[in-house]
């Protein structure tokens, strides 16, 4: 229970330190902090009307201590009052609440199957390292790897869409689209970030069981005469279950970043594409907020990781206290 | 050899290290005296304490209670200046390890290191003729010199480090457990290497073994440590002949079963209940012995740390 | 200790990178014209076409190699830098700084990469020295870990101790003794972090948030995307440089896996066990 609470206590300030952020920023960062605040269209109209100007920083209360506005900061961060976004021109929450949900459409089911699979290809060529399809299968990842997301976006929208004209050209389903129009929107974005994440996975889990794979328990058990994908799920996947899970948490945190710009190429209406958009407007709030949300799921995901990993290592659960 | 004359005096040394979970208290209250040119041993096991205190008297770590004086000066209140000469005076040779010299100099520059550290020499030559002489003294050839760490033997590389150690010439040399982990052969050769430049140089050597035989072979004076603290202090001659404490007869009976039989296993130097930690292996145990027997001086330059011994005296 | 083929695969890829970087200085009359027809496939007089605004793709790409690379570099080389440095104090300090540098680290490890950089980048302005900037300031936790637990593997062994014992001040075997043998880490790791920081700057350069002044292979990825070229089907305007970053990327990782490797054998073969 103790072990609860401080690790809550420690994620819930990660959290904090983040919103703090969102607060200095704007304060700290070269140039005038009401340009930030405001959004720059805002401010080019008020500049220049002195009576609107006072209203804006009433409002916005930036004429109050610096306490103050921290105080009111954090208090709106908790009640969703995210501040304003000229260049939607809707309350920034709002935009958020309902652009994330796409996000996460693409990016739960993609970091659950890739997991599955990077698991499952992980395991086979770290179990053989050498022999010539584990080989194969290791170059491609690194191949993967080392290439950009969203330029793999741009190259399976170009053959996909362009060429072969088997699903539409991004954009995101509408409230009335039936099932295979959904999927079809869904199926490339998708498609690229199971890819990299199987990429990523497998070569983190093949990593994994070589060294494992390596040690002398193994030997004895082969001289059981155990089948060996029996035998790998058993006592290659238990041992390394911890650092697993908490990968997946982390995991999903890389995910949701790569899907930023992934999105971006499929006009796919999620946290990724809005922050292009605000970028491109500089539309300071709508920006801050979508880094935000993202920072959040991410430690929401490792707090989640870290979670599971107390309950199924029974080490953690028994001590509490790991001294390095 | 050695003289009246008293360089380096711990007196009441006590170290606590902290945990997040507990507190333990590696040593006890032990006081040490040395001499000029004497050559005493600390005897004990592994927790006993017998590393913390060397370190302590090298300086290396600081007491939590106690005084540490070198030729009358308290360390505590030394200032910058005097403490780097006091490092020149008193060195630490620790125990063998992978990592007892820079595995990326050479073992000619290690040694040589002191002297730049201290700007001893002045020219290149005056300090390769100081490195040839102490080399020699320890029997490294100058190919050895010119290697590197992972180019030596464990002897060799033990014998680096005690060169290191005493280029600066030092007063004492504390070495703690030199042997240890090195085949008999080579044990000797250590052995023989750090008298034969003790005889040159003149250093008193506080050397620290678990080994009874080696103690005998290369001291006058003798202390035995168990559990933190220092129980039996006096001439190594003596103490053979005579041994007081039921933990030192035991040592040097090889009394196995005493040595075995534990109640209470003492984990590295903790130890939880106050009172003689001995009690739960000694054959002597009372009821007395929950509290912590006082130091008895048993005559000129011997003392015991145990209750068969009477009341002390009232010194 | 002998090159393996992976690390001779590595050196050949940047070789033919960093020759696309000496290319790009040859004056004008070397490259496609520019063409008054965009989007003019790949042909003998442009080998990689034309972008949307007929400038030649070859062209652009050679240039676009000076802003990737460099960046690349330079903005690995601040973060290692900031890495190490961090590393080598907290792991040879101890203590409640030790306890400050790994929070700061795990803060750092936590906040995602991208999205800050983006945030920054947005209020610094898009320059070539912003972009450094902050790839450098965000992109050095994984640096600082693994030097730290090497700099605790100097600072605890016993030839340490013993310079203490001699009387070392406390700078001078951090400079001497910890850096030196703290060195090979830190080279692998800059290696390895060149890679990253080339697709990070790719990444803000692809947002728009990449300097206009030194076009990058992003930049190219960019204007790819946003002005129309991946719509018209015009391939050729962003696979190549796509794949050269792939092929920059591929080749740093290469060589750094190479210097990781050898770099623990030798650290093995150093430290003699018993």
């Amino acid at each position: 229970m103790m072990r609860l609470l401080k690790s809550f206590l420690k994620y819930f300030s990660l959290i904090l330190i983040i919103v703090t952020l969102n607060f200095m920023l704007p304060r700290v960062m070269p140039g005038d902090p009401m340009v930030f605040i405001f959004g720059e269209e805002i401010y080019g109209i008020a500049v220049n009307n002195p009576e609107l100007f006072a209203q804006f920083v009433e409002k916005y209360g930036l004429n109050l201590p610096l306490i103050e506005q921290y105080r009111i900061h954090i208090i709106n961060f908790f009640t969703g009052d995210w501040g304003y976004s000229f260049s939607f021109g809707r309350p920034v929450f709002e935009i958020i609440a309902e652009r994330l949900p796409f996000t996460l459409l693409l990016t739960f089911p993609a970091t659950l199957m890739s997991l599955a699979i990077g698991i499952a290809i992980g395991l086979r060529i770290g179990w053989r390292p050498n022999r010539i399809s584990s080989r194969i299968t290791t170059s491609i990842c690194l191949l993967i790897h080392s290439v950009p997301s969203y330029w793999l976006s741009m190259v399976f929208l170009l053959v996909f869409s362009l060429w072969l004209r088997f699903v539409p050209v991004g954009g995101a389903p509408r409230p009335d689209s039936t099932l295979i129009e959904a999927i079809s929107h869904l199926i490339l974005p998708f498609s690229v970030l199971l890819l990299f994440n199987t990429a990523y996975i497998a070569m983190i889990v093949r990593g994994l069981t070589v060294e494992v794979s390596e040690e002398e328990f193994i030997a004895t058990a082969i001289s059981k005469g155990l089948k060996h994908w029996k035998f790998s799920i058993r006592h290659l996947l238990r041992p390394s279950l911890p650092p697993l899970i908490f990968l997946t948490a982390i995991e999903l945190g890389f995910t949701l970043s790569g899907a930023l710009l992934v999105e971006i190429v499929f006009n796919w209406p999620g946290i990724g594409y809005t922050m292009l958009q605000a970028v491109v407007e500089r539309d300071y709030p709508l920006i801050h907020a979508t880094f935000t949300i993202v920072a959040v799921a991410v430690i929401t995901a490792n707090a989640i990781g870290d979670l599971l990993t107390g309950f199924l290592d029974p080490r953690v659960r028994n001590n509490g206290d790991i001294e390095n | 050899m050695s003289s009246e004359e008293r360089i380096l005096i711990g007196c009441e040394l006590s170290k606590e290290f902290r945990t997040r979970k507990r507190i333990i208290r590696a040593l006890q209250r032990a006081s040490v005296e040395i001499r000029k040119g004497e050559r005493v041993a600390l005897v004990g096991e592994s927790g006993s304490g017998k590393t913390t205190l060397a370190k302590i008297l090298a300086y290396i770590l600081k007491p939590s209670e106690g005084r540490l004086v070198f030729r009358g000066k308290n360390l505590a209140e030394m200032d910058k200046r005097e403490l780097r000469i006091f490092r020149t005076k008193v060195q630490y040779v620790p125990q063998y390890s992978d990592l007892a010299l820079d595995p990326l100099w050479h073992i000619y520059d290690s040694i040589a290191e002191p002297l730049r550290i201290h700007g001893m020499v002045e020219s290149r030559q005056e300090e390769l003729e100081r490195i040839l002489e102490i080399a020699d003294l320890l029997n490294l050839s100058i190919d050895h010199l010119r290697r590197k760490p992972r180019d030596l033997s464990g002897g060799e590389l033990q014998r680096a480090v005690i060169a290191r150690a005493i280029i600066l010439k030092p007063e004492v040399l504390i070495a703690d457990e030199p042997t240890s982990m090195l085949d008999p052969v080579t044990q000797s050769r250590i052995i023989w290497a750090i008298m034969n430049a003790r005889e040159k140089i003149g250093f008193s050597t506080i050397l620290i073994t678990h080994e009874l035989s080696i103690a005998k072979a290369i001291s006058e004076r003798l202390y035995v440590m168990f559990g933190g603290r220092i129980v039996e202090f006096g001439f190594t001659e003596d103490i053979f002949t005579e041994p007081l404490h039921p933990y030192t007869s035991s040592l040097i009976e090889r009394d196995v079963y005493l040595l075995m039989n534990e109640e209470k296993i003492a984990e590295g130097g903790v130890f939880e209940s106050p009172g003689c930690e001995f009690r739960f292996r000694c054959r002597f145990a009372e009821e007395k012995c929950k509290t912590p027997p006082p130091e008895i001086r048993m005559g000129k330059k011997r003392t015991v740390r145990c209750w068969l011994y009477g009341e002390p005296d009232r010194v | 200790m002998g090159t393996s083929r992976t690390e001779i695969l590595g050196f050949l890829l940047l070789s033919s990178v960093f020759l696309m970087l000496i290319f790009s200085f040859l004056p004008e009359e070397y490259f496609g014209k520019k063409s008054q027809s965009p989007y003019l496939p790949p042909s003998p007089s442009n080998p990689l076409g034309t972008n949307d605004i007929g400038e030649d793709v070859l062209k652009n790409l050679l240039i676009g190699s000076r802003a990737s690379l460099t960046i690349g570099i330079l903005s690995a080389l601040v973060a290692t830098g900031i890495g190490t440095l961090i590393g080598v104090i907290s792991g040879f300090f101890g203590g409640r700084i030790d306890e400050f540098c790994r929070s700061l680290t795990d803060l750092f490890l936590v906040i995602p990469g991208l999205p800050m950089m983006i945030v920054l980048a947005a209020y610094l302005g898009p320059s070539y020295f912003n972009v450094i900037l902050v790839i450098g300031l965000l992109w050095w936790p994984a640096t600082a870990r693994i030097v730290r637990a090497r700099a605790v593997q100097i600072a605890n062994s016993a030839f340490v101790e013993g310079l203490i014992a001699i009387g070392a001040g406390r700078g001078y075997i951090v400079i001497k003794h910890i850096l030196p043998n703290v060195y090979g880490v830190a080279l692998s790791r800059f290696v390895l972090t060149v890679p990253s920081a080339i697709i990070l700057e790719a990444g803000l350069s692809f947002i728009g948030l990449g300097d206009p002044r030194n076009p990058s292979w992003g930049t190219a990825l960019h204007f790819a995307l946003t002005r129309g070229a991946l719509l018209h089907g015009a391939w050729w305007t962003f696979i190549p440089p796509g794949l050269c970053i792939a092929i920059t990327s591929l080749a740093f990782l290469l060589i750094g896996f190479g210097i990781e490797k050898r770099y623990r054998e030798s650290v093995k073969s150093m430290e003699r066990s018993l």
